[in-house]
């Protein structure tokens, strides 16, 4: 029942003339076979499937399975070459005429015109499921939903997210035509994932509120600040707030092997009532909740528009003493509905023509994975690389995978410790 | 009088067994009321149990992946080789560290938010119940429903607008007009246990006079009229007998006002996300940016939260067997 | 609040009618209003007084007037091929009443099953009914995602093959084109609060009776079911569906994980906006509108009551 030619209707009203009683008792006389066949046949077929680790012999049958079909499988092809080339993928997408994308807040790096260009531009409906869900949320989605044509096509998920979703099979290799562009440290030499785009953990501040706004992660410890300084969520559970700690471990002689003085400070911080654990959303930053806000950058500098129209100047600096960026990745679901659709939406965020991906993220203040390669080919889009912050970056940091896991595994223990 | 209208239900109904007392059915009675209950059963099974028992099973099981990965040359795969295994690591860890003081603190901040909440509660729906005017009623009924199922970064938002310490409109006001620090003179503080408290109240107390107000409504103003009559005060009126008569309801609530925090999350995510509740943890790591691959770690915090109600629902399940018989 | 002053003096025949009585009643009766009195100003502040905080948020401007800009969001018209608020509202209005159905037909005939005919196992149902209480949502969402990949044909089969019948089952109560799964979880989540509700209900009139005296006069089962049980229970199955309807209406977590993108609470809380006043404003609107919503049904339940009675 895969929706080969009919584009899934998930846009427009057409669901609502379904009649629920068929619905309905379809489902009780399901529920009565499910209950025959769980009680009755416990061997099923499927646990000897998804049980066994048949996963290289599968694989092997699906390689089988496609040689025999004439047709480019877009579902195998791992680039665009490969599947017949860029008209043909083109053509195969409109065919498909929908992408699921998951989690992907409209107000976050200039998504949403990311995805009415791309509407626009071919013609494809984007069905933009979550849009507020996090990155654990879409590797549940990529599990649960196979053989749906709600199914995600395509993630957006946090680096370790990346590693791990890779690790267990849930991503279809794919390598974009500006493969090169993506620096080597940023990619999965298979193709399973690549980074797409990132920024810098930022200070945020409201100059009604605040009277000097502080430029480093050191300034945020004065009595100055009481009750204004606040992270975007819980450091074990939202990305930003994890980055931001580590930042101030940066600032207070901490390493990619020690994330400790970033709970130390965040400890004085609550001892001296300067630390406020609201958790930072637009209204708390609209109403003045939430004066001084560690971030990403893209993101502070995102909001200030919205609140520049109800009198509020927010300002945003990238701290010196605490330089850490963070990116986010692309992926394509092995289980996308439209897989033609996936990889022409991966094409298109990895251009770097004027409507490109690359640029749309760059006019959402966002640092795309391309930006060196389109800085030499002057491609970047230059009143919109003026508006993201500077920073002076000789030597990135680049902790290891290890590392990462280390520093969250000693974050979870402490923090709720060291801050409450 | 009481006794009859309720109290005595079990021993009423054990006889109404035994004698087959109805006028249906009688040789056939055990097997249709197996049958009456299957739906609920098997509802229960598919739609609960079935997804529930898949994440208390995981809680068992420990996934080992190999050091070095080996990809598929052809598929870009990794071609997998993990095992898992049964452990009661998960658990062991799961009543460890920060994910013992999450459990600590949800029981607290649950056990304190439910009697509060449930005391209010029935005071309000007694007050609501014995009110003359409809449309009173009404009105609280149906807000009521509403609020009781509020919550997440609405609810937060609304206490952050009144009592947040830098923007709040009535920290604000007494600030400005009386010099009164509603964080340094009265101590309340919004991201503290005080705080939570109150913000949790806030769909606790509509939880509570919804599921009270049909039970409340069951006390005949007749049987008031008796009491008095027969010279018992107003105290003694609910200590024999209004008191008996709702004692199962009210503590069945309690116990639903304390599951019903014990599970909450997002409330207290958006006041104090640093706020060591277990469903914090367990959202962190099923539904998270931060942490993959603690999965099983997740499953073994909702088996920790079982194994905490369980034990609570038997006690109810025994003080209701006691009153019933008291009141018999 | 005039009229419960009135029933204080009527209540004063009886006592006086005693004699010897002792004026305590009549004293804890007035206090019984006053406090009645106090008890609903109090709790009116607090529910109230948060909502009028947040209200004045979203209406202020950044001149220092009053704007309703922000509420004029939530209606402003989507994108084409967006999903409309009419559309996410008729789309939750369908759910909750799918939900509400399921779950009377459910639990009512099963609570009178265990009052009349089985109270042994009114301890067993009753603590199932509050285990849905005891997770948070997304740990049953979890659960139901592990069900799917179980059931899942392996992920290097292509799509449509390898599909046992339980999988083909699951997929159907998936599907986009209807809301079963979420109703169907739905009933889950609001068990809890239904099995409170009706239970009190039931417990506060004398079933064995009114069923025992309806059979006697000759009345079949399904008509002591609807025509004696549940005007009788009106109160508790009314709170119990606004229960389910405000539920329904209110519900985000499971909805949006499991990639619903229609109901009425996932579409307010994925309006594209960075505003913390739209923000603000969505839930002050939902909150107020499904109020709103329930004060009509409520309305016209009344007039059934009347009608029922006259």
């Amino acid at each position: 029942m895969r929706s080969g030619g009919r584009p899934a209707h998930n846009g427009d009203g057409a669901f609502m003339r379904h009649k629920w009683w068929e619905a309905a008792g379809v489902a009780v006389a399901a529920s009565l076979v499910l209950a025959a066949c769980s009680s009755s046949s416990k061997p099923t077929p499927t646990s000897t499937g998804a049980g066994g680790g048949g996963s290289s012999t599968g694989a092997g049958s699906t390689g089988a399975g496609s040689s025999s079909t004439g047709h480019a499988d877009w579902a195998t092809a791992q680039s665009a070459s490969a599947g017949g080339g860029m008209s043909a993928l083109v053509a195969a997408a409109k065919k498909e005429g929908t992408i699921n994308v998951i989690a992907l807040p409209p107000t976050w790096a200039n998504y949403a015109s990311i995805i009415s260009t791309f509407q626009k531009k071919y013609g494809i409906h984007v069905n933009s499921e979550n849009p507020t869900g996090a990155s654990g949320d879409e590797i549940n989605a990529i599990k649960s939903t196979k053989g749906q044509a709600s199914a995600p096509d395509v993630v957006d998920v946090g680096n370790s997210y990346a590693l791990s979703g890779a690790q267990e099979g849930l991503y279809a290799p794919y390598k974009v035509s500006t493969w090169d562009a993506i620096p080597a440290a940023q990619k999965d030499s298979g193709g399973l994932w690549y980074s797409d785009y990132g920024g810098y953990i930022s200070i945020g501040c409201n100059t009604k509120k605040i009277a000097k706004c502080p430029k480093t992660i050191k300034e945020l410890d004065n009595k100055a600040y009481k009750g204004d300084v606040a992270l975007n969520g819980d450091p074990t559970l939202a990305n930003a707030a994890f980055e931001a700690v580590w930042a101030a471990a940066l600032a207070n002689g901490g390493s990619a092997s020690n994330i400790q003085p970033g709970i130390d400070f965040f400890h004085k911080l609550s001892q001296e009532g300067i630390f406020n654990k609201t958790k930072v959303f637009p209204a708390t930053v609209a109403s003045g909740a939430t004066p001084i806000v560690l971030d990403w950058d893209y993101l502070n500098v995102g909001i200030a528009p919205t609140l520049k129209k109800q009198g509020i100047t927010w300002t945003t600096v990238d701290p010196a003493d605490g330089l850490v960026s963070g990116y986010y990745a692309q992926a394509i679901s092995i289980n996308a509905a439209h897989p033609a659709a996936a990889r022409l939406w991966e094409e298109y965020l990895y251009s770097q023509g004027p409507t490109g991906g690359q640029n749309g993220w760059l006019t959402g203040y966002a640092r795309p994975i391309e930006l060196t390669a389109m800085q030499s080919a002057g491609s970047a889009n230059k009143p919109a690389l003026a508006k993201v912050p500077p920073v002076n970056d000789p030597h990135p940091f680049n902790p290891s995978q290890a590392q990462v896991t280390a520093a969250k595994n000693v974050v979870t223990q402490k923090w709720s410790a060291a801050v409450s | 009088m009481a006794s009859t209208l309720s109290g005595e239900r079990s021993a009423a109904d054990e006889q109404a067994d035994a004698s087959g007392a109805g006028s249906a059915v009688r040789p056939r009675r055990i097997t249709f009321g197996w049958l009456g209950l299957a739906p609920f059963f098997g509802y229960v099974l598919l739609i609960f149990l079935v997804p529930i028992g898949f994440i208390l099973y995981d809680a068992f099981r420990k996934t080992v992946t190999s050091a070095a990965p080996v990809r598929d040359p052809v598929t870009q795969q990794f071609v997998r080789t993990t095992s898992s295994s049964f452990t009661g690591s998960n658990l062991s860890q799961s009543l460890q560290g920060v994910y013992r003081t999450s459990l600590i603190t949800s029981v607290k901040l649950s056990a304190i938010v439910a009697v509060i909440g449930a005391v209010i509660g029935v005071l309000l729906a007694s007050a609501v119940v014995n009110s003359t005017s409809r449309v009173l009623r009404q009105i609280v009924t149906s807000a009521a429903a509403v609020t009781a199922n509020f919550g997440g970064i609405p609810l937060a938002f609304l206490f952050i607008a009144t009592l947040d310490a830098n923007s709040g409109v009535l920290t604000t006001f007494l600030q400005n007009h009386f010099h009164f620090s509603i964080q340094d003179d009265a101590h309340l503080h919004l991201d503290q246990l005080s705080g939570l408290s109150l913000v949790y109240l806030y769909f606790l107390i509509p939880l509570m006079v919804l599921v009270m107000t049909p039970a409340l409504e069951g006390l005949k103003p007749q049987w008031g009229e008796a009491a008095e009559n027969l010279g018992a005060s107003r105290w003694n009126y609910w200590r024999l007998v209004a008191g008996p008569v709702l004692l199962p309801n009210f503590l069945g609530s309690l116990l639903l006002l304390f599951c019903s925090s014990f599970s909450a999350f997002a409330t207290a995510y958006a006041v104090n996300s640093s706020f060591p509740l277990v469903t914090i943890r367990i959202k962190a790591v099923l539904s998270g940016n931060v942490l993959p691959g603690q999965e099983n770690l997740g499953a073994a915090l909702a088996l920790d939260m079982i194994i905490i109600v369980l034990p609570l629902t038997i006690i109810y399940q025994l003080l209701q067997r006691r009153t019933s018989k008291w009141l018999a | 609040m005039s009229a419960a002053g009135f029933e204080a003096v009527t209540d004063l025949a009886p006592a006086a009618a005693v004699g010897e009585q002792p004026p305590g009643p009549r004293r804890h009766r007035k206090s019984g209003a006053l406090s009645r009195r106090v008890i609903l100003t109090i709790c009116a502040i607090y529910f109230i007084g948060p909502l009028l905080a947040a209200i004045s948020f979203t209406v202020q401007d950044s001149h220092g007037g009053i704007s309703f800009s922000a509420y004029g969001q939530i209606f402003a018209t989507p994108g084409t091929g967006q999903v409309t608020l009419a559309q996410a509202l008729i789309y939750s209005l369908e759910l909750s009443v799918i939900t509400i159905v399921i779950t009377l037909g459910l639990m009512l005939p099963t609570q009178l099953l265990l009052r009349l005919r089985l109270p042994r196992w009114r301890g067993l149902v009753e603590v199932i009914t509050l285990l849905p209480l005891v997770f948070p949502p997304v740990v049953l969402v979890v659960g139901v995602a592990d069900v799917y990949t179980w059931a899942a044909p392996p992920s290097s089969a292509k799509a449509g093959q390898g599909e046992n019948a339980i999988f083909q089952i699951l997929r159907f109560v998936r599907e986009d084109s209807h809301p079963l799964l979420l109703a169907l979880l739905y009933v889950i989540l609001a068990m809890p609060f239904v099995y409170r509700s009706l239970d009190a209900g039931i417990r506060s009139i004398d079933t064995q009776t009114l069923v025992e005296a309806s059979r006697n006069l000759g009345a079949s089962w399904p008509t002591v079911l609807v025509r004696v049980l549940v005007p009788c229970l009106r109160t508790a199955i009314v709170n119990a569906a606004f229960l389910c309807f405000a539920l329904v209406m209110g519900e985000f977590t499971i909805s949006s994980i499991l990639l619903y993108t229609k109901p009425f609470p996932v579409w307010l809380a994925d309006l594209p906006t960075d505003s913390g006043q739209v923000q603000a404003a969505v839930s002050v609107f939902s909150l107020l509108f499904v109020e709103l919503l329930l004060l009509l049904l409520g309305a016209l339940n009344w007039r059934g009551a009347a009608k029922q009675k006259g």
